[in-house]
């Protein structure tokens, strides 16, 4: 593929994923309907949008990808990567799990009431009965459609743009969310009767042209409903303090065996894994979050579930908190009407993210194929050395480095994020961003190495990336 | 005690080895940093003013199919 193909094929691939946000059909039959959404902190990081043909984003996909490489990481499956029969079988594994978790979690859903209206007046669900086939239709267009998401993911992994597939749609979703919550023009209907901007800083500036200056403005700083200057503030924060984070590299000096003299560096970053960990904290706390909320919904009259989730309907806001159980423990959430856990609940959520993305970056260079032994095999290839150490002690160096680097940034990266979104000041906001920020980061790498690679000379888009203007 | 040694050998040693990895790490200079930033951030921005963009034709849409 030449170079500004592939740039084309994944900008349109970005394009059409974010243009699929549509609303499911059934689902907005009103255009003020009333809704409430679970899952408003979670959403950020999978490009998982509210209603739409996105109601899951990403979250099959990763969740399924996640789940079988760690499988066949820990030889609980046995495949064979040097057999391209193998690969294949495997792959088409990780699809077919994606659909089939999406098939799941939307019935789940659908059953659940989901979907349903509620009414802000009276403070609980709108008594709606919904036909059958109204639910049969909404499963089938969201698991229908993780087949098309599932299918343009492969586009960009399988090299005809730049990959990894999930990181550019994060990317692409969570600037967009971002554009939208800073500078939205465009105006909703809130649960309160008015209109207001979706983005924060427009909403900020049109405080002032109205009556109420003073309630204008602190609104603009505390809504809930839609995205306010305080969490643009914070994530703006956190991506400062990620960026300067991500900068961070331990540079091992390697020499060429060809040419004697060449000597140069080879950048360990400290984000060895990128954003991955983070990621994949918050895919475990989605699914169970997507069971949870199910569960609690469709079966009511069993007491034991108070334990796992309780889930609290905010009508003017337009979304369910955790309360109390299990869950609430693992969530930022600020609004439970125990004071006890409120005090309790930011160590164990902190201890969760860290744990957790800990034990991830720990086990994901030898679960993805990138440690020490990977990497010199690769740099044997290349014809490069380590400067000071013998051929064969490669590996065993780069072991020592590697493991140290993943573990550090997984640690950084969710303690940062962990300590930003329990102070409940950011709803996910920060996170999404800088999830995004880190996952468009990992795209440009790779789109840097083919540049490289290619050498750019046919390139249009060739004076955009040129360093040296 | 030999069992809690063990116990708490691992994030010690975590510790250890992790400061000792960013103390002997490259860091950004002032000026390297601001250039991250600035390109960072015009590149994240006109990302989403573009995405943005495209979700505007969700206005005429969501007309259509309600």
């Amino acid at each position: 593929m030449v170079f500004d193909e592939k740039i084309v094929y994944t900008i349109a691939s970005a394009a059409i994923y974010i243009g699929t946000a549509i609303p499911v059909n059934q689902v907005f039959a009103r255009y003020d309907t009333k809704v409430a959404d679970p899952f408003y902190w979670l959403r950020a990081p999978f490009g998982a949008y509210y209603g739409t043909l996105l109601e899951f984003g990403l979250l099959p996909i990763i969740t399924a990808g996640f789940l079988w490489q760690i499988l066949a990481g820990f030889k609980l499956v046995k495949v064979n990567f040097t057999l391209s029969r193998d690969r294949e079988l495997f792959q088409s594994l990780q699809k077919f799990t994606a659909i089939l978790l999406s098939f799941v979690y939307a019935s789940l859903l659908v059953f659940s009431g989901h979907f349903n209206t509620i009414d802000a007046g009276l403070n609980k669900e709108f008594p709606e009965t919904v036909s059958i086939w109204t639910n049969l239709l909404l499963i089938s267009q969201l698991a229908g459609f993780s087949i098309v998401s599932t299918l343009m993911v492969e586009i960009l992994d399988k090299g005809y743009g730049f990959g990894p597939g999930i990181l550019a749609f994060i990317a692409a979703s969570s600037a967009t969310n971002f554009a939208t919550g800073f500078l939205g023009l465009t105006t909703v209907l809130n649960n309160k009767g008015n209109w207001e901007s979706n983005g924060a800083f427009v909403n900020f500036v049109r405080g002032f042209f109205s009556k109420n200056l003073v309630a204008n403005i602190y609104n603009a700083f505390t809504r809930e409903n839609l995205t306010n200057l305080t969490q643009i503030y914070v994530a703006l924060f956190t991506v400062g303090v990620l960026t300067y984070l991500s900068n961070f590299r331990s540079e091992i000096p390697i020499k060429s065996l060809k040419v004697r003299s060449m000597v140069s560096v080879y950048p360990i970053k400290l984000f060895y894994c990128g954003a991955l960990p983070i990621i994949f904290s918050y895919a475990i706390l989605y699914n169970l979050n997507i069971v949870a909320f199910s569960l609690t919904k469709i079966l009511p009259e069993v007491d034991f579930l108070k334990y796992i989730a309780v889930y609290k309907l905010d009508t003017l806001n337009g979304h369910y908190d955790l309360d109390s159980g299990l869950l609430y423990f693992l969530s930022p959430s600020t609004k439970s009407s125990n004071v006890l856990f409120g005090l309790i609940r930011p160590f164990t959520f902190l201890g969760f993210l860290i744990l957790s993305s800990l034990l991830f970056a720990k086990n994901w260079l030898k679960v993805s194929g990138s440690t020490g032994k990977d990497l010199a095999k690769q740099f044997k290839e290349q014809e490069i050395t380590l400067v000071g150490h013998r051929d064969t002690n490669v590996a065993k160096e780069l072991n020592k480095i590697l493991p140290v680097a993943s573990t550090t940034g997984a640690f950084a990266l969710s303690s940062v994020i962990g300590l930003v979104e329990t102070s409940g000041l950011s709803k996910g906001f920060a996170l999404g961003t800088s999830v995004g920020v880190l996952s468009s980061l990992a795209v440009l790498e790779s789109l840097m190495t083919v540049w490289q690679q290619s050498g750019g000379a046919s390139s249009q888009f060739a004076q955009v990336f040129n360093p040296n203007q | 005690m030999a069992e809690f040694e063990k116990l708490t050998d691992t994030p010690v040693e975590f510790i250890r080895d992790g400061t000792q990895f960013i103390s002997k790490c490259t860091k950004p200079s002032k000026k390297e940093y601001l250039q991250l930033v600035r390109a960072v951030g015009v590149g994240f921005l006109m990302m989403g003013v573009v995405g943005y963009a495209i979700k505007l034709i969700h206005i005429p849409i969501r007309y259509l199919i309600v």
